[in-house]
């Protein structure tokens, strides 16, 4: 197959500047960006690079149907978002009940006493969002702290509150209620904050 | 009847993901309004809430590692192929 071709018929008119005929050159502009991205997502560095290849696979196929209604990597990545979304329903592990706990359990113990009260009660932050974002050690933290969360607890967090799905798909991609998601979000935000305490916050930065 | 941190907290998540009920949003109001140490884990839950849509968003972030040069060959080649 003649890839030029495909690349030149479909993208001609939607082409920006003339570089992105050539389905290499997709790699080296946006390969990289498309890789972080799913990175920070599936936590899996080979499943990440499947998933970039996977793009660029679809992307060459469906180059007829791109308009340059976007910029090229802002079609590459929702193309690419799709594909992490799969990724998470195929790869949805059992979520058991002691995952979700019993009623009176929900990200209860650790941090609460019999009365309810703080065993640990959250410190005082002095930050903004903006202060945080900037700083790339708090991107490190922040990511390793994810990490620490289960995988099923970690995708659905993901999908809730860095990308904002809406809570309806993502019970139907994990195969949950919505009230299984809720004590799931409610023990993933608990955790990573107590986390982001504890490593961050905490540690003098 | 005055709810527990517990349940403070628990509400405080609740709210990110649906609407409370009205009972629930006064007995929460007035939990935070006696409770610093709830107000804090309010204020630190939408915090992230609003620094991981950031970084969701953000410019892919580019401090983290890419992809190796050889990683990008092969997707080359694989893509050509296909």
């Amino acid at each position: 197959m003649n890839s030029k071709n495909v690349f030149t018929n479909g993208a001609e008119n939607a082409a920006e500047g003339g570089t992105a005929t050539d389905p290499a050159l997709w790699v080296d502009e946006h390969a990289d960006a498309l890789y972080r991205f799913a990175l920070l997502r599936v936590n899996d560095p080979q499943v990440a690079e499947d998933l970039v290849q996977d793009t660029f696979v679809s992307a060459l196929r469906a180059v007829d149907r791109y308009r340059g209604q976007a910029s090229v990597r802002t079609w590459l990545i929702g193309i690419l978002k799709h594909k992490v979304v799969d990724h998470f329903r195929k790869d949805k592990r059992e979520i058991t009940a002691s995952d979700l706990g019993h009623e009176s359990e929900e990200s209860g113990q650790e941090y609460f006493d019999e009365k309810g009260r703080w065993k640990d009660p959250p410190r005082a932050w002095d930050v903004t969002p903006e202060s945080l974002l900037e700083d790339k050690e708090f991107r490190h933290a922040f990511t390793n702290c994810l990490d620490d969360l289960s995988p099923s607890f970690r995708d659905a967090f993901t999908m809730k509150e860095i990308d904002g799905m809406k809570g309806e798909e993502i019970c139907k991609v994990l195969g949950i209620t919505a009230t299984n998601l809720w004590v799931i979000l409610h023990r993933s935000r608990t955790k990573l904050r107590k986390c982001l305490e504890v490593t961050w916050f905490e540690s003098g930065e | 009847m005055i709810i527990s941190c517990k349940k403070a907290a628990k509400l405080v998540s609740a709210a990110i993901d649906h609407e409370l009920t009205l009972y629930e949003k006064i007995r929460l109001r007035l939990h935070l309004l006696m409770c610093r140490f709830c107000r804090r884990y309010a204020d630190q839950i939408d915090l992230l809430h609003q620094v991981s849509r950031s970084i969701g968003d953000s410019p892919l972030n580019t401090s983290a590692a890419g992809l190796s040069p050889e990683a990008k060959e092969r997707i080359k080649k694989n893509v050509s192929e296909d």
